[in-house]
C-alpha cells in the first residue's frame, strides 16, 4: 500500500477545506473496512486519507417526532443494529445493519461507508431506499440533499464529487401504522454478501388493514438497488390478497436485472424476487398494523 | 513519513513512530511486541486479529493505527489480572476450546465483550457474536460450551 498523511478534521468545516485543498488526492474514512483493503490491493492511491469520525454531526443518531431520524454518516452499523428507538421505529433497518460482516465489522462499518462504496449487494440500502432516506453532502461550495436513490447511479458509482463530503442520512419519521422488513437470501446468517435482498416499507389506513403506500427496493438483483414502481403502484389502496401478492412478486421478478457470479446464478435471483417479495409484502403488513 | 502517535493499549502507554498506512495490527505486533494478536485472512473475515477497542471486538487488520488513538485498546495480553487467568481463559483450557490456538486471542476476546454486554447469553446469542471469529480445529461446539461455562461461573462469583 502506497503511505499517505492522515487527517482527522473535528469540524465539517474543516473537512471540506481539507477535501477542496487536496481535490482528488483524498480518501475519505470512517470504519475503513472496505477502504483499507481497496487501498491495500491498488484499486486506491490516495495522498491523503481524512479520518471524518471526530466531527460530532457525522456520529449523530438522533430521533424527532417531526424531522424523523438524522443519522450520521459515520455512525457504527453495531450502534444502529443495537439502539433500541431505531428497533421500534425503524426494525428493518435495525435489522439490515446487522446483517453486515461480523460484529467486529459493524463496530467500525458505518452508512457513510456502504452508501458512498456504493456495491449493488450492500445490506443497508434497499432499506434507506424503502425509507425514502434522503442524503446530505457538504463541500465549500455550499450543501445539497437528494433521495440516496438518486446518489447512487452504478456499480461503485455515485454522484459525489471530489470535493464533497457526505454528513448525514435523513430518515422521515414513520406514520402511525407503518413498518417494515429486510429480507436476505444468503448461505449463512452472517458474514456473507447478499444474493438478494428485498426491503420493504408498508403505510396502512388506520384501524384497517388496507395499504395506503408501500414502498419496495431490491438489492442485489441490479446494478443499483432498484425500486418496483410497478409493484407499488397496483397495491396502494388495497388489502394484500392472494392475487395483488402474486402480482407483486411477478413485477419484482420482471424488475430485476440480475447477473449470474460466482453467488447465484441470475435465473435463480430473479426466481427468489418473486418470492421474496411476496414474504416481504406479508410480514410488513404484519408488523404495520401492530405499529403504534 | 513515520509520525510519534500512543496507543494505550491493556492500560500502558506506547510512544511509536508509524505510517499513515500502518495497519493497528502491525503497530501492535511488531512496535509495541504484543504478538498475541495473530493475522489470519488479512481481510476481516477470519477474527484472528480481534482486538477490544473502548470495551468492543474490532478487526485490527483492517483498522489503519492512526485511527486507534485516544482509543482504549486491550489484547489477549491484558485479560489475566496479576497472574489470575479471566474465567474464559480458564474454561477454554478447562472445556477443550482450542486446539491449534491460532484464533483463540480473538475468540476470547470476542467472547469478553459479549459477557460484558450480555452476561447470560443464549447460545445463539454466543454464535451470533462469535460468527467474525473462524476455528478450523475445535467444531465450535466446544468454544459455545466453554463460553457458557465462563458465563455461569461469572454468575456464581458475583
Amino acid at each position: 500500500m502506497k503511505d499517505f498523511t492522515y487527517l482527522a478534521p473535528s469540524s465539517i468545516a474543516e473537512a471540506v477545506a481539507l477535501l477542496a485543498e487536496h481535490q482528488g488526492k483524498t480518501k475519505i474514512t470512517a470504519g475503513s473496512t472496505d477502504l483499507l483493503l481497496m487501498m491495500q490491493d491498488g484499486v486506491f492511491a490516495p495522498d491523503y486519507v481524512i479520518d471524518v469520525t471526530h466531527i460530532p454531526e457525522l456520529t449523530a443518531l438522533q430521533f424527532d417526532p417531526a424531522r424523523g431520524l438524522t443519522l450520521g454518516a459515520s455512525t457504527p452499523l453495531r450502534r444502529i443494529e443495537t439502539n433500541r428507538l431505531v428497533l421500534e421505529k425503524y426494525p428493518h433497518l435495525a435489522k439490515a445493519a446487522s446483517e453486515i460482516g461480523s460484529v467486529q465489522i459493524r463496530n467500525r462499518a458505518t452508512p457513510g461507508g456502504n452508501i458512498c462504496t456504493a456495491t449493488p449487494s450492500g445490506d443497508i440500502l434497499p432499506t434507506l431506499i424503502s425509507l425514502q432516506t434522503t442524503v446530505r453532502l457538504a463541500s465549500v461550495r455550499g450543501e445539497r440533499s437528494m433521495l440516496l436513490e438518486n446518489f447512487i447511479t452504478g456499480v461503485r458509482r455515485t454522484v459525489i464529487a471530489s470535493d464533497e463530503l457526505l454528513v448525514d442520512l435523513q430518515i422521515p419519521a414513520p406514520p402511525p401504522f407503518t413498518s417494515g422488513v429486510y429480507i436476505k437470501l444468503d448461505t449463512r446468517p452472517q458474514m456473507d454478501l447478499a444474493m438478494v435482498g428485498v426491503a420493504a416499507t408498508v403505510s396502512l389506513v388506520p384501524g384497517d388493514s388496507t395499504i395506503k403506500n408501500v414502498t419496495l427496493c431490491l438489492g442485489a438483483v441490479a446494478p443499483t438497488p432498484i425500486r418496483v414502481p410497478e409493484a407499488e403502484a397496483l397495491l396502494a389502496g388495497h388489502k394484500l390478497t392472494d392475487d395483488l401478492l402474486a402480482q407483486a412478486g411477478q413485477a419484482a421478478a420482471r424488475a430485476a436485472r440480475p447477473i449470474s457470479d460466482v453467488r447465484a446464478s441470475a435465473d435463480y435471483r430473479r426466481e427468489q424476487c418473486d418470492l421474496m417479495t411476496r414474504r416481504a409484502l406479508v410480514q410488513a403488513v404484519e408488523r404495520a398494523r401492530n405499529a403504534q | 513519513m513515520k509520525s510519534p502517535i500512543t496507543l494505550q493499549i491493556n492500560g500502558q502507554d506506547y510512544d511509536i513512530f508509524i505510517e499513515g498506512r500502518t495497519r493497528l495490527l502491525d503497530a501492535i505486533r511488531e512496535q509495541c511486541d504484543l504478538t498475541g494478536v495473530k493475522e489470519g485472512c488479512s481481510t476481516g473475515d477470519c477474527g484472528a486479529c480481534t482486538v477490544l477497542a473502548d470495551g468492543k471486538p474490532i478487526a485490527s487488520c483492517m483498522t489503519f493505527a492512526m485511527a486507534a488513538q485516544g482509543k482504549e485498546l486491550m489484547t489477549i495480553e491484558g485479560l489475566a489480572q496479576n497472574g489470575q487467568l479471566h474465567p474464559l481463559q480458564e474454561e477454554f483450557i478447562e472445556q477443550g476450546g482450542l486446539q491449534c490456538g491460532i484464533c483463540t486471542p480473538g475468540m476470547i476476546l470476542s467472547a469478553k465483550a459479549l459477557l460484558d454486554e450480555n452476561p447470560n447469553p443464549t447460545t445463539d446469542e454466543i454464535r451470533f457474536a462469535l460468527a467474525g471469529n473462524l476455528c478450523r480445529c475445535t467444531g465450535y461446539q466446544k468454544i459455545i460450551e466453554a463460553v457458557v461455562a465462563a458465563s455461569e461461573r461469572q454468575a456464581q462469583s458475583v
